[in-house]
């Protein structure tokens, strides 16, 4: 707390007036809203300080204790949920002093997700892990990435063991294909099954899901997904706050920390609204579709029944709800 | 009330039986705890910036920490290779051996729950794992089954030689009745520690060199074979520094165990290289890295080769009786340290490597692993000397309980 | 003799419950693999599902499309055409501009390149050789509004119109959920130069190249 306000003060010595994009509901925005000079700054900005650490002080670390020692979120009520969104979302305004809307909206009934990706249509741009990155808050330092898009060549066809994921050059290069991957959302899923403390699971529409905060960091469904689908944050992550997707979810996009495993919700965020995830939103070729397969009508359905679809490693039994197809 | 008065006095002179001792002594334990100390800031460095600080990613998600835990439970486990014979088997010649094996099973479970717990993203959320206060997922994961056992075991461990000791210092004999029901449950969970342990891996599918049927037994094998060997070396060092009475016969006896697990360890890998190798598929590949390389990504090759081969001597020189007596020791320390390397990062990073996509991501351990992990290993031998000087001072009546 | 007696009664119970233990193994084992298709066979679709793709349609225009029973909305375009009427400006069908300039297309419209199959088989009077310049016609001659250029696109191209109708090509706008909305083909594709770009890939990841490289 005292060390937030010690670095603002240090920013408004280097960048002159600072406005806060706070609501003011704590008393910094009130602070800040008028322009001041340095000396008379100083004076509000120490006067502000005190304020706030004696008003929000105390109520900070208290949030603090209460996250340590909340449950599992699926054993949670609906009071439960409620308070540790709005402490989540306090203790957020309070840090960065903006806001964020933070959803604990729960599956849609009559809804089972799945995704059809058209291996004849992906160029290779990686507009998708682009729009994932932004959408999902993912710790820009370590270029955290849920989605790979592997470049094939024709001549050994589709041979990940040959492939390569860190291409740089011109997208689509000649005599190659492009084979994206991420966490396949499996009906039968490994990696809530090695969990030891249930920090993962799937939910009723379909999506597998972690509880950031009830996961210890062992690293075991890392070691039990065949698909490359999860990835730990070995450090704190950082993401610039004016990049922070605000439309947050608590299964979802909500910012992590360190030593938590994280990864694809099929944007859990936004398919629970209705929406497309991220990445089947930003590519430009439609080669990503997604919706509810138990709707007859679906495209996603009409894809199942008319193309002819494969997953990967299907001798593994875990029904992957991720399915390939060729035009 | 009577019990803790005894064992409140039983604390007290322990205490100030180990901190009393030659120039060695203290030199050793000085030299332990110095190690210890640059482990606990190389620890404080790992908590206050993440496991980013170790060499592990993404595609090689466990390292160092939970090579030396697999290879530790074997260790521990190895102890009821002198339990049963002691025992159940009532062979006199193990019974002053019995104790120090105990002693290294909880030394090695406590380094085990050590390099979990270093290894963990949030040691602080471990209350998760408590069933009622936390959630814990048994009987589908692996991983709830391992804590449950090694508790458990440790729990056996520490009971049963506590109680054995507690009689020895009041000069009274341990009553049968009570510790024998635990002796024989502590030699079935000792298998059972270690199977699990093994199962932890043997269960992902996803990690086609770990899953294959042969692992558990594998385990087992080079448990009894390891474990049982560092015990040799720890009874020779106790009767060169102590009056602490162990024959010859006992010496020879376990000796033997380590033999015939030794060549079991052989013979189950030579299964393995033949299962690999004979038609090579592409779930051989990362057998294929471990042992000869993957285009240019060799990191383990000489290590891996090394360990068979000390492996080998020392099961060769185990089994010709001439030389099984002349060079039992270096035997032992080859054998131990063969089996940490193959057992060790020698099973649990090839597992990793290629990664689900057939990607290549070395793992190499940072300072900050290599710090934590040697203390560790201080500290079990810390927490050793401690056991057994304060064991063998009650067997020798060194420590007893003044009327 | 009673030591024989006891071991051929324990030899016959084993033989027994062992018999016995697999009939009931077999009995109990109803198929084989569970997938998500028996999932779906067994889970039942509630099609008044609270969620609508109307919201994340802002203030979209859309017409009303009907195939094969499948019916969906497609993004208006006559309203979308800058300078539409054509007609405003061009008295005469394109065949007849043709004959007065045959170069055209030169002057106006001189951002607009031709990259569609050869010039053997398409050329613009292909599209939009009508009398009528406000509309485009088919193979047959039939006029086709601008709003369902689709059908145009469908004469050569019927398998990418068939999965488009189904929901195997193109895109989704507004989400998953109904009512479905989607783009034709000319918001995808420029129907003069259809081909999709090459360029740079949207993210390099360096982190990664690193740690893949060889030592």
């Amino acid at each position: 707390m005292i060390i937030d306000n010690l670095k603002k003060l240090q920013n408004l010595f280097n960048n002159g007036i600072e406005h806060s994009n706070s609501e003011g509901s704590d008393g910094i925005g009130q602070v800040f809203e008028k322009k001041v000079d340095r000396r008379s700054s100083l004076k509000a900005l120490v006067g502000g300080a005190l304020a706030t650490t004696a008003l929000t002080g105390t109520s900070c670390s208290d949030n603090k204790w209460q996250e340590y020692f909340k449950g599992n979120y699926k054993l949670m009520t609906d009071d439960e949920r409620l308070a540790t969104i709005e402490r989540l979302t306090k203790m957020y305004s309070q840090r960065t002093g903006n806001k964020i809307n933070l959803s604990d909206k729960k599956a849609i009934p009559g809804t089972l997700f799945g995704y059809a990706f058209n291996v004849s249509k992906c160029q290779g741009y990686g507009d998708c892990i682009s729009a994932c990155v932004e959408e999902n808050n993912q710790d820009r330092d370590t270029q955290m990435q849920y989605i790979r898009i592997h470049e094939m060549d024709k001549k050994n066809g589709i041979n990940f063991e040959m492939a390569d994921d860190t291409f740089s050059h011109e997208v689509p290069a000649e005599g190659h294909f492009y084979i994206g991957t991420q966490c396949f959302h499996c009906e039968n899923p490994p990696c809530v099954k090695v969990c030891p403390v249930e920090a993962t699971w799937q939910e009723e529409d379909g999506i597998v899901v972690i509880d950031y905060d009830w996961c210890v960091g062992c690293r075991y469904c890392l070691a039990a997904c065949p698909y490359d689908g999860r990835r730990f944050n070995w450090k704190q992550p950082n993401v610039p706050e004016e990049e922070v997707n605000k439309e947050q979810h608590y299964l979802g996009n909500r910012l992590r920390k360190k030593g938590v495993m994280e990864k694809c919700t099929f944007c859990v965020q936004r398919s629970r609204n209705g929406k497309n995830p991220a990445c089947v939103e930003a590519c430009p070729t439609g080669a990503r579709t997604f919706g509810n397969i138990l709707d007859p009508n679906s495209e996603i359905r009409y894809i199942l029944e008319n193309k002819k679809v494969f997953r990967l490693k299907e001798d593994l039994g875990t029904e992957p709800k991720f399915w390939y197809y060729m035009d | 009330m009577e019990f803790l008065k005894i064992s409140a006095s039983l604390f007290k002179d322990s205490f100030k039986f180990i901190t009393t001792g030659r120039t060695a002594y203290h030199v050793w334990m000085t030299c332990l705890t110095a190690i210890m100390l640059i482990g606990t800031w190389a620890y404080y460095v790992q908590i206050d910036q993440g496991l980013i600080v170790t060499g592990m990613s993404d595609n090689v998600g466990w390292g160092l920490y939970i090579s030396n835990f697999t290879f530790l439970v074997g260790v521990a486990a190895a102890a009821v290779m002198l339990v049963l014979p002691t025992y159940i088997l009532k062979d006199v010649d193990f019974a002053n051996a019995v104790l120090i094996g105990e002693g290294v099973a909880v030394a090695a479970l406590i380094m085990c729950m050590a390099f979990v717990t270093v290894d963990m993203g949030g040691p602080a959320n471990l209350w998760h794992m408590v069933p009622g206060i936390g959630t814990l997922n048994w009987p589908n994961s692996m991983l709830s089954w391992d804590v449950i056992v090694l508790l458990g075991y440790l729990a056996l461990n520490i009971t049963i030689p506590a109680y054995i000791l507690y009689s020895r210092y009041q000069g009274k004999k341990a009553n049968k009745a009570v510790y024998i029901p635990g002796v024989i449950l502590s030699v079935f969970w000792a298998v059972g520690i270690h199977m699990v342990t093994a199962f932890l891996y043997q269960g992902l599918m996803a990690r086609p060199f770990w899953n294959n049927a042969l692992l558990g037994p594998r385990f087992l094998a080079s448990a009894f074979a390891a474990g049982p060997a560092l015990i040799i070396i720890i009874l020779g060092l106790i009767r060169r520094w102590t009056k602490y009475d162990i024959t010859e016969k006992t010496i020879g006896k376990i000796s033997l165990v380590v033999t015939v697990a030794a060549q079991v360890n052989l013979i189950m890998l030579i299964s393995e290289l033949f299962k690999e190798f004979y038609f090579p598929t592409h779930h051989s590949i990362s057998a294929q890295y471990l042992f000869f390389g993957l285009e240019g990504h060799n990191a383990l090759v000489p290590w891996i080769w090394t360990g068979i081969l000390l492996n080998v001597v020392a099961t060769l020189i185990l089994t010709v009786k001439q030389w099984r007596g002349r060079f039992l020791n270096i035997a032992c320390i080859m054998l131990f340290a063969g089996i940490w390397v193959e057992k060790g990062f020698g099973l649990i990073v090839p597992g990793f490597i290629p990664g689900q996509w057939g990607k290549i991501v070395e793992y190499t351990p940072s300072i900050i692993e290599i710090a934590i992990t040697i203390a560790i290993w201080a500290l079990g031998a810390f927490v050793f000397t401690i056991l057994a000087r304060v064991g063998i001072g009650i067997e020798l009546g060194h420590i007893k309980l003044k009327k | 003799m009673k030591t024989w007696i006891y071991s051929i009664v324990i030899v016959v119970v084993v033989l027994v419950a062992g018999s016995m233990l697999s009939s009931i193994i077999m009995k109990n084992q109803h198929g084989g693999h569970h997938g998500v298709f028996e999932k779906i066979e067994h889970t039942a679709f509630n099609d008044s599902v609270d969620v609508s793709s109307v919201k994340h349609l802002a203030s979209l225009d859309t017409v009303s499309v009907d195939i094969d029973g499948r019916h969906f909305a497609i993004p208006e375009r006559t309203g979308e055409i800058t300078s539409f009427k054509c007609s405003e400006c061009h008295n005469e069908p394109l065949a007849d501009l043709k004959a007065i300039q045959p170069k055209i297309g030169e002057k106006s419209h001189w951002n607009i390149q031709l990259k569609h199959a050869s010039d053997e088989v398409m050329n613009c009077a292909s599209c939009h050789g009508n009398e009528n310049m406000d509309e485009l016609h088919s193979i047959t001659n039939q006029k086709i509004s601008f709003n369902e250029s689709y059908k145009l696109c469908a004469q050569c191209h019927q398998m990418e119109y068939k999965d488009w109708v189904g929901g195997a090509h193109g895109k989704r706008i507004g989400g998953w959920a109904k009512p479905v909305v989607k783009n034709t083909c000319v918001n995808c594709h420029n129907p003069h130069e259809p081909g999709f770009p090459h360029k740079q890939p949207s993210r390099i990841n360096t982190r990664m190249m690193e740690q893949r490289a060889k030592k």
